[in-house]
């Protein structure tokens, strides 16, 4: 019966942490497509800052449990878009900031509660 | 190269600490499901350790997952008989009162070489000696000879002896085993007596065990 109810709160437990690790990337990659929808189509280094901020404050918790690739991938993409802006390069900065809107949305339907990743 | 290191050390100690979770069986003889699990895990833990873009969770959640789910799937099934039958199957009567039952063998998948394969490695020459052949659960084949066929018993000689039971290691490699002496009625002073009277000392023994009968094994260690 302890073995039976271990593994019942070891389960429940497992089902939490899942939903919660859920809601809070679905919340934080959320916040992150909003933001970069909102940068402007001018560069603006204090934005893209802002932006960069945001990222490393939700990056921690989001790379235990998704793929490091995606967190590698938004940091290099995220570099780009600063180097763009740095050296005034529009397209390149552009072209960076729909990649990382990309990224950010695929994340969160990876990380969602959805079936269309199952098979 | 350090990711991997420390990976290794703590899926090791994760698995560990869940195959001792599920039981015994997990590392015996294996249930249908047990297997599963066993075959499962190692893939899980396998994969983490030099896939280093994987996160570590990617392991943990499916080895913890696994555990609760056969724990209390194990529970379930030792309250509902028909499930356990639906996910373990049940044990097949190969040989019945000394008669092969050759649908059951085809049914089985079994052909009968490896019936007489199986009986050879049980000791068994002649399957005219089998009474009853039972292929169980977890593939294994249990056989029970004909009365006629065995040895004859002390029961059945009208012999009284006394039950020898187990033996019980009273000492091991120069250690005394407390919980041993117990289970075998022993004190350590009485142990110490008895090796005295050999003039001998714990210290000088491999293994000093004991049956039910009192009849002592002693192996003392040889002089480097």
């Amino acid at each position: 019966m302890k073995s039976f109810l271990a593994g019942l709160i070891t389960l429940a437990l497992l089902i939490t942490a899942v939903c919660v690790n859920t809601f809070y990337i679905i919340k934080k990659t959320d916040g992150l497509i909003r933001s970069l929808e909102r940068l402007p189509l001018e560069c603006s280094e204090a934005d893209t800052t802002a932006f960069s901020e945001e990222w490393e404050s939700s990056k921690a918790w989001i790379a235990l449990t998704v793929h490091r690739e995606n967190v590698d991938e938004i940091d290099y993409t995220l570099e780009l878009l600063r180097l763009h802006c740095r050296s005034g390069n529009k397209e390149g900065y552009l072209s960076a900031r729909q990649k990382l809107l990309c990224i950010a949305e695929r994340l969160r339907e990876t990380e969602s509660f959805s079936l269309s990743r199952i098979f | 190269m350090v990711t991997v290191f420390i990976r290794t050390l703590l899926i090791y100690f994760i698995l560990i600490i869940s195959m001792r979770l599920m039981g015994k069986r997990q590392v015996g003889e294996l249930q249908l499901s047990e297997l599963i699990v066993t075959i499962m895990l190692s893939d899980f833990a396998a994969t983490p350790i030099y896939e280093t873009d994987i996160p570590f969770s990617y392991a943990i959640i499916p080895i913890l997952l696994l555990l609760s789910v056969e724990v209390i799937l194990s529970f379930i099934i030792l309250h509902a008989p028909k499930l356990k039958i639906l996910l373990g199957g049940r044990p097949s009567l190969i040989i019945r009162k000394g008669i092969l039952d050759q649908k059951e063998l085809a049914r089985q998948r079994m052909c009968i070489s490896e019936l007489i394969s199986s009986l050879r490695q049980q000791g068994i020459a002649d399957i005219n000696n089998v009474e009853y052949a039972i292929l169980e659960e977890n593939g294994k084949l249990s056989v029970f000879e004909k009365a006629e066929k065995k040895p004859p018993s002390a029961e059945c000689s009208g012999i009284d002896i006394c039950e020898p039971g187990i033996s019980h290691s009273l000492i091991i490699d120069r250690n005394i085993i407390a919980r041993n002496l117990e289970n075998a009625g022993w004190t350590e002073g009485h142990l110490k007596d008895e090796l005295r009277k050999l003039q001998k000392s714990p210290r000088d023994v491999l293994l000093f065990s004991v049956n039910d009968c009192g009849e002592t094994t002693i192996i003392y260690k040889e002089e480097q």
